[in-house]
């Protein structure tokens, strides 16, 4: 339901007649963009910034912008860019203010995440304290700038810039316009091949095509400080992959970005679409624990591979293990998940024959992870014996297209489907007492879409009431509590235990002669009930 | 009977069409046309209706007219018109009134394509009536016994501005006809292209991962028409990837993202 802007008077009255009239113009698209709470909290924020007497341009730009990133990132990402504007203002001019307003659609489009937007502005604070002149030239560059660098890069790039030219102000700005060679040297250092943003929809849609459902991808930047990037990871049914990658030089030739996320996309989307039972971790060593994994990854690439041939070749051109590698467990895992995903791959050590084996003699059961199980834990304990230490955040199998299998362990903790629902503003509707219901309550008459409905266990009545309660004169009768069913969730594929809300209305009171009248006896059945 | 005597003669199926039924079409359109009822063929392009339809014209020896709607189409398109001749003017029926007034089956194809105004001079022909009306010429045409209409319909290109009135609509029996099952659709590439079974199966699953992106950046999934041309094309010797890419992926799409994901999609089979 829209929201009128009138309604609200009072928030815009004093931002000035060109502010309101390009609130008038954005009016649609806000309301369109943010929920009725965040729409206030949309007006509150303008006027703050007019309190700032920074000018009208930071009013302006926000006003105009912050619903494109509402709609981009959600609205608690309008928040976080008011305050960091309301806070750079003690620090820089209203001009840069407005310019960082006015870009951060680009960026949340290039970002595309809330937390990188978040560390974006954090970023943004850090280089107003070190290059404030360079600030403004920056920003004035931002869409080439994410569209070649991570917002990892971004940063070493801007630091670097900041370090080196801390007092030369004009080399500052000339730097952060990309009018030195040096700065230019720096960008093409930092440069990555694939920015997930520019394959996100690509991907989503291969793997739509794949499987015939939805997958949630989002970047994720691990690479603030050192230049590698995180491993993927699945967490409440979201795909993490990496923000940025660079292709690959394999002994097999080149793999480019876009083959190794889909790589990664399509290890992850066979993770969620063949891991159907929890694996219980408890009681297991890390080890365990590891080669489990190991033989889990196999199981899942086999099947994909089962549905979908070619998804095999896809991997196991970004297998890179060599009988040579045996100096840490995480070679020996790397072997093992070469020798379980290619079967041309050589190798003449026992264990890694042992591992075969184990695959083959619980290929019968492949469909349960039960068989993942099983195998790894008979390796592992053939892996002990080689001596190795182990350390469970270094030794891994060294292929950057998995994940980090914490997906297979929190497969319980998954199911709090609630979290994993795609972020909505819900109604929220309490149940509460008279004497919160009577002092507290804003307005008694709100439509349906106030932002919390309550509801009261009793029937209240008007102080002179003339027999009449509040439900009967808005003329709803009172819900009860909803109660939730099992539903099958197509775009996920899994059943989700809380899905299908059904709500009710308890009847209303009257008196016996009206409820005999409604009651009927229409059948033999329901005669011999009544009898 | 000579080929002047019969007006219908160009329009007769003279070999069998090839049809792989995929249910109980072929029998419900028998009774259909035994009681003369107008049938409508709903289904995605590329589907089969128009190879059903001449399939069932050979099968009832009946002549069968087809005309391809469009939006440019008036009703004298349908019915006919007076033309110029040395003589003077002369009356020359439509391809409608050719099928009523001698008897065959009149295929109006993709008939959602033609104006709604259009689409209402069939309706005298399709109810109890079955007469055509030629006002210009100030007669009414009784339909032959044998004069039978069946219309197809692309449910997936409906949309406000096009759509059947429901006076159209109710004239009409239904069959609905959608992609035929995975081993109905194998064998009918396998028939119309000539490859073997093993590419035409990996064929249709590229088109069942095609079809999985219908809404979803995709209006319509790939064809069992598509995948015939692909099949030609392969069985001519060229390379599946590349065949795959010309006869399925560029046809359906200009969206750069959609053509990667599909054209990795297949990859996945070939």
């Amino acid at each position: 339901m829209g929201s009128n802007l009138d309604d609200h008077r009072e928030l815009y009255g004093d931002l000035g007649p060109r502010a309101a009239e390009i609130l008038r113009a954005s009016w649609q698209e806000a309301s369109r963009s943010l929920s009725p709470r965040g729409l206030e909290d949309y007006l509150r924020a303008a006027r703050s910034l007019h309190d700032l007497g920074r000018g009208a341009d930071p009013v302006a730009s926000f006003i105009q912008e912050a619903p494109a990133v509402a709609r981009e990132l959600g609205e608690d990402s309008v928040a976080q860019l008011a305050q960091a504007a309301l806070a750079m203002a003690s620090r820089t001019s209203g001009g840069v203010i407005a310019l960082v307003i006015a870009t951060s659609p680009t960026a949340a489009r290039r970002l595309g995440d809330p937390e990188l937007f978040l560390a974006w502005l954090r970023f943004l604070d850090v280089l107003l304290a070190q290059a404030p002149r360079g600030v403004r030239p920056m920003l004035e560059r931002l869409d080439r700038l994410l569209g070649e660098l991570t917002l990892g890069g971004l940063r070493r790039w801007a630091l670097w810039g900041a370090q080196a030219h801390r007092t030369d102000f004009p080399a500052q700005e000339r730097y952060f316009a990309l009018e030195s060679p040096d700065s230019v040297a720096v960008l093409q250092r930092e440069r990555k091949g694939t920015l997930f943003v520019d394959v996100q929809r690509r991907l989503s849609m291969y793997l739509r095509a794949l499987w015939g459902r939805d997958f949630w991808l989002r970047p994720t930047s691990g690479d603030y400080e050192g230049r590698e990037g995180r491993r993927p990871f699945i967490e409440d049914f979201v795909v993490h992959l990496p923000d940025a990658l660079d292709d690959l030089e394999l002994p097999g030739g080149r793999a480019t970005g876009l083959e190794t996320y889909r790589a990664m996309a399509a290890h992850a989307a066979a993770h969620l679409v063949y891991t159907r039972e929890a694996l219980s971790g408890e009681g297991l060593s890390p080890l365990q624990a590891a080669t489990i994994a190991v033989f889990e990854d196999a199981r899942v690439e086999d099947l994909a591979a089962r549905d979908f041939p070619g998804l095999a070749p896809l991997w196991r051109r970004l297998h890179a293990a060599t009988p040579a590698q045996e100096a840490r467990i995480g070679d020996w895992f790397g072997r093992i998940a070469r020798a379980l995903a290619d079967p041309g791959y050589a190798d003449p050590h026992p264990l890694v024959a042992r591992a075969r084996s184990l695959r083959d003699a619980h290929a019968v059961a492949c469909e349960s992870n039960r068989a993942s199980m099983e195998a790894g834990l008979a390796l592992a304990h053939d892996l002990s014996r080689l001596r190795l230490p182990f350390h469970p955040r270094e030794d891994f199998d060294g292929l950057a297209y998995r994940d980090d299998n914490r997906y297979l362990w929190r497969f319980d903790e998954a199911h709090d489907f609630a979290g994993a629902a795609p972020r909505t503003d819900r109604q929220v509707r309490r149940r509460v007492g008279l004497m919160e219901f009577v002092n507290e309550i804003e307005v008694e008459t709100a439509g349906d879409d106030a932002q919390e409905i309550w509801t009261l266990p009793t029937e209240l009545f008007p102080y002179e009431d003339e027999g009449r309660s509040y439900n009967e004169r808005e003329g709803k009768t009172p819900a009860a509590e909803p109660v939730h069913y099992p539903e099958w969730d197509y775009q996920i594929g899994l059943e989700r235990p809380t899905g299908a809300p059904s709500s009710t209305s308890p009847p209303r009171k009257g008196t016996r002669r009206r409820s005999t009248r409604s009651w009927r006896p229409t059948s033999p059945s329901s005669r011999g009930c009544a009898g | 009977m000579t080929r002047t005597d019969d007006p219908l003669s160009d329009y007769r199926v003279r070999e069998e069409p090839w049809y792989r039924p995929v249910a109980d079409e072929v029998t419900l359109f028998e009774a259909a046309w035994s009681a003369r009822m107008p049938m409508m063929l709903k289904g995605p392009t590329g589907c089969g209706k128009t190879r059903f339809v001449e399939h069932m014209a050979w099968k009832l020896g009946m002549p069968l007219v087809t005309v391809a709607c469009n939006e440019d189409m008036t009703a004298s398109d349908l019915v006919g018109r007076f033309l110029l001749d040395a003589q003077g003017t002369r009356w020359q029926d439509g391809p409608l009134a050719l099928a009523a007034r001698h008897g065959a089956l009149c295929y109006l194809d993709e008939v959602v394509e033609a104006r709604q105004d259009t689409t209402v001079v069939i309706h005298p022909l399709t109810d109890t009536r079955r007469a055509l009306p030629l006002e210009k010429k100030g007669e009414l045409v009784h339909a032959h016994a044998d004069f039978q209409l069946v219309v197809s319909y692309n449910p997936g290109y409906q949309n406000l501005m096009k759509d059947l009135k429901q006076s159209t609509k109710q004239r009409f029996g239904a069959l609905d006809f959608g992609y035929p099952q995975r081993e109905v659709e194998t064998e009918i590439v396998v028939h119309e292209s000539g490859v073997d079974a093993a590419v035409a199966g990996k064929l249709v699953s590229v088109a069942e991962r095609a079809r999985n992106l219908k809404g979803h950046g995709l209006d319509e999934g790939i064809s069992t028409r598509m995948l015939i041309h692909a099949g030609a094309l392969m069985a001519r010797g060229v390379d599946p990837v590349a065949a795959c890419r010309v006869a399925l992926v560029r046809p359906i799409t200009d969206d750069p993202d959609m053509r990667d994901a599909l054209d990795a999609a297949v990859t996945t089979f070939f």
